[in-house]
């Protein structure tokens, strides 16, 4: 009759603990979950921030191409233009927050001469981004039309949105 | 009974991680984005592509590498070497982006239904997202396609 009760109580016991781990494990799960679900969310609006902030550039008249007969090349920028357009956009910071907000917008040149320019930058910090800032990128092959020697470059256009 | 709690306690604890886990790898509307634009930007931006090799195109330099009768010298050694020299931008371009992103590719050019040039940057069993560029002959005759296969 003791050694049956002894059993059960074992039984029971053995249930209480497996109980309370699965509930502490929960308790773990939820918790990871909801510190994900945040920082995902902010990576999603990000994103969907970094596909408009996309458009907005690529389709900028400060930066497109406009020879004549251009048309057939898509996604393309004048370098000639770029470099006007990074003084600009620096005279001018509150015009271009309204388009590209908190974002860093890199046109990097790939072939034949490797080089980049920053063409706007503004983090959420006021501070330069590092390896550890949470951003969504959008990189976009685009060409780097040099009106003065009619050629055109191999580059990509880094969107980065904080 | 109380192992049968647990155990069915267990098992709805799973089911919830997987569902957590499926949900949680769905792809999101930037990366989205950025993936179906990339093959087809690549290439067309790629084929339109200045090289230093007499201020050609990529595209001209293709066009003349599939003819029977190649014109272009471009280290002047008196050999025409066109076909060399477009491999050689194709592969810097795609070293320096799709390979430097961790993408997986597979570009080739075929004329006519012959695959003619291919070059590759590890395997592509899954899904893919293609960039085709359709460039005529120098004498019309046929067709030249350039694809871009990313994974």
């Amino acid at each position: 009759m003791v050694k049956r009760a002894q059993i059960q109580m074992t039984e029971t016991i053995g249930i209480i603990i497996v109980f309370s781990i699965l509930i502490i494990m929960a308790l773990l799960f939820f918790t990871r979950i909801q510190t994900n679900s945040v920082e995902q969310q902010r990576t999603l609006i990000s994103g969907e921030k970094a596909v408009s902030i996309s458009f907005s550039a690529l389709f900028l008249p400060e930066l497109e191409c406009t020879k004549a007969g251009s048309d057939d090349i898509k996604d393309c920028i004048d370098v000639l233009k770029a470099d006007a357009a990074t003084e600009v956009i620096a005279a001018n910071p509150e015009y271009y927050f309204k388009l590209f907000g908190y974002s860093t917008i890199v046109i990097q040149e790939i072939y034949p001469t490797p080089n980049e320019k920053i063409l706007y930058e503004r983090t959420r910090n006021g501070q330069p981004p590092t390896e550890d800032t949470q951003k969504a990128r959008t990189p976009i092959p685009v060409s780097l039309y040099n009106p003065v020697t009619g050629t055109y470059a191999f580059g990509v256009l880094t969107i980065d949105s904080y | 009974m109380g192992l049968a709690i647990v155990v069915l306690l267990i098992s709805l604890a799973f089911l919830f991680v997987i569902q957590f886990t499926i949900t949680n790898s769905k792809e999101e509307p930037q990366q989205l984005f950025a993936r179906k634009q990339l093959a087809h930007n690549t290439l067309s931006t790629m084929v339109s592509t200045t090289t230093a090799c007499l201020d050609l195109t990529v595209k001209d330099l293709i066009q003349d590498c599939m003819d029977i009768i190649q014109e272009y010298d471009c280290n002047d050694d008196g050999r025409p070497d066109s076909c060399a020299t477009a491999e050689e931008v194709i592969t810097t371009i795609l070293d320096q982006t799709l390979k430097e992103w961790q993408k997986n590719y597979f570009f080739y050019i075929q004329l006519g239904q012959n695959e003619e040039m291919q070059i590759q940057n590890g395997e592509c069993p899954g899904s893919k997202d293609q960039g085709v560029a359709f460039i005529p002959t120098r004498g019309g005759r046929s067709q030249i396609t350039a694809t871009l296969e990313v994974c």
